[in-house]
């Protein structure tokens, strides 16, 4: 049987031929190969483990009076030495491991909740809602995250809290305009039309169709946010607008130790790289996952 | 009259430009009607049109009666109990037509779900049954496969047992063979032959291709620039066509020499 594979939406390699029964599991066992994959994964994985053992044990309490030495080199008793106040450094970036978790998938999952649903909103009804929901939202991603930051800090006091709206609601107008430019291209596939043309409503159109087909796309985004929502987490921190202690944050240890950097590198250096360590890690997921789910860049197939 | 009936069917775009001219023709319950004409002559877009699947922007007016009852009226969600249970459409493209991230086993058991609330189980049964109507050999392996994991011939094979899911009184066929190569053409043109009067399925084949449609339908409907301009049956269209454009459609299908009567079948 002869075919019409020049089909443009065909994903590069498609079989001609009826393929065996196993080709989805294959599919997917080659897909974890990606190195991206695998790597980010493994980088991510490692600040989520420290961080939950954090949320249940640490070496020393996170408190704002340290117990040893100030500013003492790494010891037996303080692996990674300790601060200016005499606090563990160890403990301090593990609990920051929490913090940084807490942060990235709380203001994921607030930035998913509403952009998705404004983006499917903006895709799906008139173009009077569409406009204004887009003119909104560039109106959101045109105001800088830390000015918002800065407003609901002074609004409702520097906190967890705080920092997670902030990243959470300038998030969500990126991700409702990618989901929306998404969602409009799928909802004007002719599988979207054949599944009208079978009595689909709307809801069931995008609950089957539009979300699975968004779904790889949004996932990506949603992991570079992740890792953005760290990143300004930290900045914020830094600028004494994160959370409070007993909450641990890099960004706040950074500036704690920015002062004694001569002194006590150590301190100054880790929650630096771990940041870093924790950004890249999410940026190589998200690729990774590009990877799995865009043909056109899966090489070896 | 008992069957579908579409009466002076027009269809304006917001701009007030006219897409459809009064179109009418009807087909009774097990007729098998085909309607042929050029790209933009309103073919597709009078089966839209009876779906009640319009673009956004388009309005129709006039009566699409299916047993007597004007679907036009209906509110959309009467409408929807209508698409894929009573009117069904198997469309041209078969690739695109077939959602790439789900197995076709769940997009044809979609419609039966969706109308009949079956369990997913029976929902598969059923599916495997259908796959078998349509002759998809191996049908519990196709089941579970992606639209792209099957041939163009096969996926077209699967849009068709998604159409007859539900057993609709009528199939709405918009150019279901133009996206396949001439060999498998025939042989879905022999399928769609064998389903419909097997299945006691109203057929209205759309197509641009008089030969194809000489094969599957009897009566005829030729649009040209969103007009009937010749009703007639198949046959008949063949021996005296009536009109200048369906001889000259009748010359160029000859001019290929592709008629049915003119091969030895």
């Amino acid at each position: 049987m002869t075919d019409q594979l020049d089909a443009p939406r065909v994903p590069a390699g498609a079989e001609v031929e009826p393929v065996e029964a196993g080709t989805p599991r294959r599919a997917s066992a080659r897909r974890l190969r990606s190195p991206s994959f695998v790597v980010g994964a493994a980088m991510v994985s490692v600040v989520v483990l420290v961080g939950l053992v954090a949320f249940f044990w640490t070496p020393y309490t996170i408190g704002s009076r340290g117990t040893g030495e100030r500013l003492g080199g790494p010891s037996a008793e303080f692996w990674l030495g300790t601060d200016k106040l005499g606090r563990d450094v160890l403990s301090q970036l593990m609990a920051g491991a929490t913090n940084a978790v807490v942060v990235a998938v709380c203001s994921v999952a607030i930035a998913a909740a509403i952009g998705i649903a404004l983006g499917i909103l903006a895709a799906s009804t008139t173009r009077w809602v569409d406009v204004a929901v887009l003119n909104v939202v560039d109106l959101m991603i045109a105001f800088p995250t830390l000015l918002l930051a800065m407003l609901i800090v002074t609004v409702r006091g520097a906190s967890l809290s705080s920092v997670i709206a902030a990243i959470g609601i300038s998030g969500a107008a990126v991700i409702a305009r990618i989901t929306r430019v998404n969602a409009s291209r799928v909802l004007r596939e002719d599988y979207v039309v054949a599944a009208a043309a079978s009595g689909t409503g709307w809801w069931g159109t995008v609950r089957r169709h539009v979300l699975p087909n968004v779904a790889p796309t949004l996932l990506v985004q949603l992991m570079l946010l992740a890792g953005a929502a760290i990143l300004a987490e930290a900045s914020l921190s830094y600028l004494g607008l994160g959370p409070r202690p007993p909450y641990a944050s890099w960004g706040r240890m950074l500036n704690e130790a920015q002062s004694t950097i001569t002194a006590a590198p150590l301190a100054a250096i880790l929650p630096g790289l771990l940041i870093a360590w924790t950004v890249l890690g999410l940026n190589l997921l998200g690729d990774g996952i590009r990877e799995r789910s865009d043909p056109s860049l899966r090489g070896d197939r | 009259m008992t069957g579908l009936e579409v009466r002076d069917l027009t269809v304006r775009t917001s701009g007030g430009r006219t897409l459809l001219d009064s179109v009418s023709w009807e087909v009774p319950f097990g007729g098998r009607l085909g309607i042929i004409g050029e790209s933009g002559s309103g073919k597709s877009l009078t089966a839209a049109a009876v779906l009640g699947l319009l673009p956004e922007g388009m309005t129709a007016t006039g009566q699409v009666l299916l047993d007597g009852r004007d679907l036009l009226t209906l509110g959309e969600r009467a409408m929807r109990r209508v698409r894929g249970a009573q009117v069904a459409m198997v469309f041209q493209e078969p690739l695109t037509a077939l959602d790439p991230l789900m197995t076709v086993g769940r997009q044809v058991a979609g419609p039966l779900r969706l109308h009949r609330g079956v369990s997913r189980a029976r929902a598969r049964e059923l599916t495997a049954d259908l796959f078998r109507l349509v002759r998809l050999d191996d049908a519990e392996r196709i089941l579970g496969s992606y639209p792209w994991q099957l041939s163009g011939g096969q996926r077209q094979r699967v849009s068709l047992a998604m159409a007859l899911a539900c057993e609709p009184r009528v199939l709405l066929a918009d150019e279901p063979t133009t996206a396949l190569d001439v060999t498998v053409q025939a042989e879905m043109l022999d399928l769609l032959d064998d389903v419909v009067e097997r299945t006691g399925t109203t057929l209205v084949f759309v197509s641009h291709d008089l030969p194809v449609v000489a094969r599957v339908a009897r009566d005829l409907v030729v649009m040209r620039s969103g007009q009937v301009v010749e009703a007639s049956t198949v046959a008949q269209a063949l021996e005296a066509p009536a009109h200048p454009y369906t001889r000259q459609l009748l010359a160029a299908a000859r001019a290929v020499s592709r008629l049915p009567q003119e091969d030895e079948r």
